[in-house]
C-alpha cells in the first residue's frame, strides 16, 4: 500500500515538475503524458478498481495543471482506463518496449478521442489542429518516459506476485 | 717540505714560477673539463628532469587554477549579462507600475499547462493577493491573457493564443475592428474584419475595452498580413503579439 502510494506522488510530482520544467524550457513540441504509463500499469498489473483510482486522481492532478475544458482529461483518461479493461486479458506485457508501444498508442488514442470530442461537442474544435500537431512527438516522448518508468514501477515491487 | 717551499714562492706571485705554474694549470683543465662535462651531464640531466617536472607540476597546477578562474568569470559574465536583462526587464516594468499606481499586481511566471493542447501559464499570486478569475494579464510589452481559475496561493492564466482566447480589439488610428482569437500556434487570427476596412499590414491593435474583461487601450500586437481574396463578407487577418509567450518571466495582473 505504502508502495503503491509512494508510485502514485511520484506521479504527481512528475507532473509539477514537468510544468514548472517547461515554464523554463521553449519546448512545446513534445511534453510527454506521464499519466498514460500510470494507468496501464495500474490496469495491467494492478487491479481494474486501482486503475480507475489512478486514472481519476492523475486526470484530476492534469486539469489542475491546465487551463482545458472542465472534465475533458478525466473523461479521456478515464476512457484510456476502460480501454485497458478491454484489452486486460487479449494483451500480454512481457517488457518494457511493448509497454512503452502500448503507451505511445494509447496517447494517439487519446488525441483521437479529444478530437472527436471536440467535433461532436461544438465550440471546442480550435484546438483540433493543435492536438493533430502535437499528437506524434507526444506520442513517442511518452514511450520513451514508459521506459523509464516501466523498471521504476518493477523495482518498486508494486504488483502481488504472479500477477501480469 | 718542496711542497711548502713551491707555495710559498706562488703564494709570493715570484713571476717565472707564478706563469709556469698558470701554464699547467691551464693544460690540466683542458684534460679535465671533457671529463667534468662528461661526468655531470648525468646528474645535470637528473637534474634538469626534476626541474622541469617540477616546473610542470607547477605549470599544471597554475594552469589549472587559472583555468578554474577563467571558467569562474566567464559564469559571472553570463550571470552579469542575465542580470542587466532581468534588470531591463524589471526596470521596464516597474515604469508600466508606476504609470498605472495601484493597479497593477507583479507576480513572476512558475509553471506551464502540463499538455501542450492547451495554452496557459501558472503565476504565484492568487486569491490572497487580489486576484480574481477575469483579471487581465499584461507585461509591459501587451496582453499576455487572463485569470480563469485563481486559488489562494497561485493563478492560471489563458494565454491569449489558447484556441478559447478571444479579445476585442482595434487598429490604432482606423476604424478597423474584430475579435482576436488564438489559434494554439505563435500567431492569433483577427476575426470578422470586414473586407472594405482599411486595415493593412503593420497595423498596431489594442484592446476596445468592449468585451469586459481587458480594459481599452492595452497593446496587443501587430498585424502580419491581410487576405482579402477568400469567399465571404470577412477578410482573414493574421496577427503576431507583441509578446513572446515563450519567454514569459514576469508579468502584471491588472486589478479591476
Amino acid at each position: 500500500m505504502i508502495r503503491r502510494a509512494f508510485a502514485l506522488a511520484l506521479a504527481l510530482s512528475l507532473m509539477v515538475l514537468q510544468s514548472a520544467l517547461f515554464s523554463f524550457l521553449p519546448i512545446e513540441s513534445s511534453k510527454p503524458d506521464i499519466a498514460v504509463p500510470y494507468i496501464i500499469y495500474a490496469t495491467f498489473f494492478l487491479s481494474p478498481f486501482e486503475g480507475l483510482i489512478t486514472a481519476f486522481i492523475v486526470g484530476f492532478a492534469e486539469e489542475m495543471l491546465s487551463v482545458g475544458p472542465h472534465g475533458a482529461l478525466i473523461f479521456t483518461k478515464v476512457f484510456l482506463f476502460l480501454s485497458c479493461i478491454f484489452l486486460r486479458s487479449r494483451l500480454y506485457i512481457e517488457s518494457q518496449y511493448l509497454f512503452a508501444a502500448i503507451s505511445s498508442c494509447f496517447v494517439l488514442l487519446e488525441s483521437a478521442l479529444f478530437i472527436a470530442l471536440a467535433f461532436l461537442g461544438k465550440g471546442e474544435a480550435g484546438a483540433v489542429m493543435t492536438v493533430l500537431k502535437f499528437s506524434l512527438p507526444n506520442a513517442v516522448f511518452t514511450a520513451v518516459l514508459a521506459l523509464f518508468l516501466f523498471p521504476v514501477f518493477e523495482r518498486l515491487k508494486l504488483r502481488p506476485y504472479g500477477v501480469g | 717540505m718542496i711542497i711548502l717551499a713551491v707555495s710559498f714562492l706562488l703564494f709570493t706571485d715570484i713571476g717565472p714560477v707564478a706563469k709556469r705554474y698558470s701554464k699547467v694549470k691551464v693544460y690540466a683543465a683542458n684534460l679535465v673539463g671533457p671529463a667534468l662535462r662528461g661526468l655531470s651531464a648525468p646528474f645535470r640531466f637528473t637534474h634538469d628532469v626534476f626541474d622541469s617536472y617540477a616546473n610542470l607540476v607547477h605549470v599544471k597546477k597554475r594552469n589549472s587554477e587559472l583555468q578554474k578562474r577563467v571558467e569562474t568569470l566567464q559564469l559571472q559574465n553570463q550571470k552579469l549579462a542575465e542580470l542587466e536583462k532581468e534588470n531591463e526587464r524589471l526596470r521596464k516594468l516597474l515604469h508600466f507600475m508606476d504609470q498605472r499606481p495601484g493597479t497593477l499586481i507583479a507576480s513572476r511566471v512558475i509553471g506551464e499547462d502540463l499538455t501542450n493542447w492547451f495554452k496557459s501559464v501558472v503565476i504565484d499570486k492568487g486569491r490572497g493577493n487580489g486576484i480574481s478569475e477575469k483579471m487581465p494579464v499584461v507585461t509591459p510589452e501587451g496582453v499576455v491573457g487572463q485569470a480563469v481559475e485563481v486559488n489562494q496561493w497561485h493563478t492560471k492564466v489563458m494565454l491569449l493564443i489558447d484556441t478559447n482566447s478571444a479579445i476585442d480589439v482595434y487598429a490604432t488610428g482606423k476604424q478597423a475592428r474584430g475579435i482576436l482569437t488564438g489559434t494554439g500556434r505563435t500567431t492569433l487570427k483577427m476575426k470578422y474584419v470586414l473586407k472594405n476596412d482599411d486595415l493593412e499590414a503593420g497595423d498596431r491593435l489594442i484592446t476596445s475595452g468592449k468585451d469586459g474583461v481587458y480594459p481599452r487601450g492595452l497593446p496587443v500586437g501587430v498585424v502580419i498580413s491581410v487576405n482579402k481574396n477568400v469567399v465571404g463578407l470577412f477578410a482573414e487577418v493574421e496577427v503576431m503579439p507583441f509578446n513572446n509567450f515563450r519567454k514569459l518571466d514576469e508579468v502584471l495582473v491588472v486589478r479591476r
